[in-house]
Parts: C-alpha cells; structure tokens; sequence
C-alpha cells in the first residue's frame, strides 16, 4: 500500500510536506487539540532531524518552524518523547551546558526512516484532500 | 521552596520509582521549567511570575503524569486515542 523509499536522497520533500503542513495551521485559534496531537509523532522526529535538542529546544523550534502556528502545552511533548525513545526512533542521553543538565534527543536511523514513512502517509492524505477540495469548491 | 520544585514533585510522586523513571523526569522537567523561566527573566519578567508562567505553559502535574504512564503502556488509555495516535510502534 505504501511506497517504500529512501529519504536520505531526497531530505527536501521532508520540508516542503511539514511546510504545507504548518502553514495551513498558521493564525488558526481554537483547532481541535487532537487534530495536532495525530501528527505529534511527525512534528518531534522532525524537529531533532537535522539537528538534537532538548524538550525545552525542541518546544521552541516546532514553534520557530511553525511561525507560531504550533505553540503547544509543553509538557505534553514529554510522554511522546518517551515513547518514541522506547520505540527506538529518537535516542536520548545527558549532556551539560553552563551547569545544566539535559536529556538531549536525536533521531536514530529507524527513526529517520519511520519520518519518510510518515512523509509518504502525509503526501497521500494532503494530495487526496486538495484533490477533492479544489474540484468541490470551485466558484 | 521554589515554585518549579514543588511542581516536579507533585508530578514526581505521581510515578513510578521503578526503572529510573522518576528521577529522569524530575531532572528533565525542572530544567525544562528552569530554562523556560530563565528565558522569561530574560525578557523583562519578574522571578516569581516567570516560573508561574513557565509552570502553566506546562500543564498540570496529573495531566503530564498520566500522559507518561498511558504512553509507556503503564496504566491504560482514559479515552480512544484519535486515529493515527495509536501506539503501534512501542516495543516496551
């Protein structure tokens, strides 16, 4: 059903798809929480993709990528996080910073290739979304 | 006591002790909120209310808490998880 393919050659698409994905959220109030929480997983392997961070950086960077469309509670990140740890798609360790300990997170190679699969998911829903929707709302 | 420190350890006490789990998220949580009020202080807010903001951006002890244990499997879900959101991916 779904293609399998390699996105180490092609990281750009990753960017355009979550691009799509968080404009159409921009200066929206009041979305249904769930309506972001089912792309939770998406939104945090792509934030530590091409870069680690800690829970309080990967809050803030979701919110930067997002333009501020994407400003959620911060601590429901934590449980995901979690999980996708265990699950072994983000792998996590101690590091100290101006005497500050934190658990920064980093995407793992299953991970990397659980993002691409969550990429094709997403492409396929958007693309048959507009589809439908250019057709149905003309004039 | 500061306000972050009483706010971990309500969330603290809410897991378990088994597997280093509380520990890790007492240490985790308290830089988050420390860091997060840090950068408040930053910007022109006084202490007290920098943490108090910091901590309700957060959500609340029970919230966050039930939050983990649904997620790592240890209790179970309170309600259907929206399409897509489910688990499939744990190992545990």
């Amino acid at each position: 059903m779904r293609r399998v393919n390699s996105y180490s050659t092609r990281p750009s698409r990753i960017y355009l798809a979550l691009h799509s994905m968080m404009t159409q959220g921009m200066e929206r109030r009041g979305v249904r929480p769930e309506l972001l929480k089912g792309h939770l997983d998406l939104l945090l392997l792509a934030a530590v993709r091409r870069q680690p961070a800690h829970g309080y950086a990967i809050v803030s960077e979701l919110r930067r990528m997002s333009q501020g469309a994407f400003n959620l509670p911060e601590g429901t990140i934590y449980p995901a996080l979690y999980r996708l740890e265990r699950a072994s798609l983000l792998a996590s360790e101690w590091s100290t910073d101006s005497g500050r300990r934190r658990r920064v997170y980093r995407l793992t190679a299953e991970g990397e290739r659980v993002l691409g699969e969550y990429l094709d998911e997403w492409e396929w829903l958007a693309g048959g979304l507009n589809a439908v929707l250019e057709e149905a709302m003309v004039r | 006591m500061r306000m972050i420190d009483r706010y971990v350890r309500e969330l603290a006490e809410r897991l378990p002790v088994a597997g280093g789990l509380r520990e890790r998220v007492r240490e985790e949580v308290t830089g988050h909120l420390s860091d997060a009020a840090s950068d408040l202080e930053r910007q022109g807010v006084p202490p007290a209310e920098a943490e108090q903001r910091a901590i309700a951006g957060f959500g609340s002890p029970g919230s966050i808490a039930r939050g983990i244990l649904e997620e790592l499997g240890l209790i179970a879900r309170t309600m259907a998880a929206p399409a897509g959101t489910r688990p499939a991916l744990v190992t545990a």
